[in-house]
């Protein structure tokens, strides 16, 4: 069983992430898209800590013999599909950004090009 | 009586719509050919980039790539907000909300009747022209039930895409609109902006061509996006 030190440890922990995270979606930091997985991990981990019993059946269907541990089996796994999500995201805004400053240099010759023309026109 | 012409602006927004966008505008333009036309063009993979410039009178923003609903539709509101527009009346690219209802906005523009107008499926008695299904009914009961909770308002129709909007709700949405499914999350915002909303009877024909993008999936994110949405941004100021 989980000691009652740890259930009220880990209480206060998901409690405060899940505050944090919510704070940033209401004040426009987080995109509520990417909050998703935090939320998430958030509440898991405040229904283990709340409901131990729920966690003891979850732990012997799959085998774990401590039941923290399937506790920090989900929180590992939700890390590492954020940091997933993370290099997903980061690759998409890299391919993102090369095409926005591919299209400004083309859009700048072209602008360029065009104020020449009028100055000509303007001398004519 | 002061005589003044108000000036509107047709919204597009299309994302790979070669097959429908062209037939869309071209029926306003012989319905309206008064009205500025301004599409905005999501990255399309096709060519409805090719298909719309082709039309003279439309004007063409071309976002380098897909943005997605909520940034392309406030593209828009931020281009009538520049260029000074009285009115903005948004409809899909894919020809479902037919042209014919525009007249219908305008009166309700005119008479000031609301700063955000909706077209809605669900006031007319007789609709022939959309079927729906019962799990796409139970979701719009829900979010009708959820909204009016949060904003005391009974919307009838909160995922119509067919609104228009007075100038004052073309600032709010030019400040902020929201993203992905963006509907029911903006009739919110218009409500934190002390906005009024009026719904009015529209008809919704089937596709001109193409298939509906939404998937099983797409439904289940829509149902916790929207829901998490409306209910953690409850209470957000107008000014963000």
């Amino acid at each position: 069983m989980i000691s009652l030190k740890l259930q009220f440890t880990i209480i206060l922990a998901a409690l405060l992430l899940l505050i944090i995270v919510i704070r940033g979606v209401r004040s426009g930091q987080l995109q509520l898209k990417h909050s998703l997985l935090w939320l998430f991990l958030g509440t898991m981990n405040l229904l283990f800590a709340l409901f131990p019993s729920v966690t003891l059946y979850f732990t012997r269907l799959i085998g774990i013999e401590l039941p923290v541990n399937a506790i920090f089996l989900t929180s590992i796994v939700v890390a590492y599909l954020l940091i997933l999500q993370l290099s997903i995201n980061g690759s998409i805004n890299e391919l993102k950004k090369r095409m926005l400053a591919q299209k400004l240099s083309i859009l700048e010759e072209e602008v360029r090009e065009l104020k020449q023309q009028v100055e000509k026109i303007r001398k004519l | 009586m002061i005589l003044r012409m108000m000036r509107v602006l047709i919204l597009i927004p299309c994302h790979n719509e070669s097959a429908s966008i062209g037939q869309l505008l071209d029926e306003i333009h012989k319905l309206h050919s008064h009205l500025d036309v301004l599409v905005i063009n999501d990255g399309s993979t096709d060519d409805s980039l090719e298909v719309i410039r082709s039309r003279k009178h439309v004007k063409v923003l071309n976002l380098p790539y897909n943005t997605g609903i909520g940034a392309t539709v406030q593209t828009g509101f931020q281009w009538a907000l520049k260029y000074n527009y009285d009115a903005v009346i948004r409809l899909d690219g894919d020809g479902q909300h037919p042209p014919a209802d525009i007249p219908a906005h305008l009166n309700a523009l005119r008479e000031d009747s609301a700063d955000m107008i909706i077209g809605s499926r669900f006031l007319k008695k007789h609709d022939i022209g959309y079927t729906s299904t019962f799990a796409r009914r139970m979701g719009i009961y829900y979010l009708r039930s959820l909204l009016k909770l949060l904003t005391g308002q009974l919307i009838y129709d909160p995922t119509s895409g067919f609104i228009s909007c007075n100038k004052k709700a073309i600032k709010w949405f030019a400040e902020y609109y929201p993203y992905d499914y963006p509907e029911p999350e903006a009739i919110q915002r218009v409500k934190q902006c002390n906005g009024r909303i009026i719904e009015i009877p529209t008809s919704m024909r089937p596709r001109l061509a193409g298939k509906s993008r939404i998937t099983t999936f797409d439904s289940l994110y829509y149902f916790i996006k929207v829901s998490l949405a409306l209910i953690l941004f409850q209470g957000r100021k107008c000014n963000r």
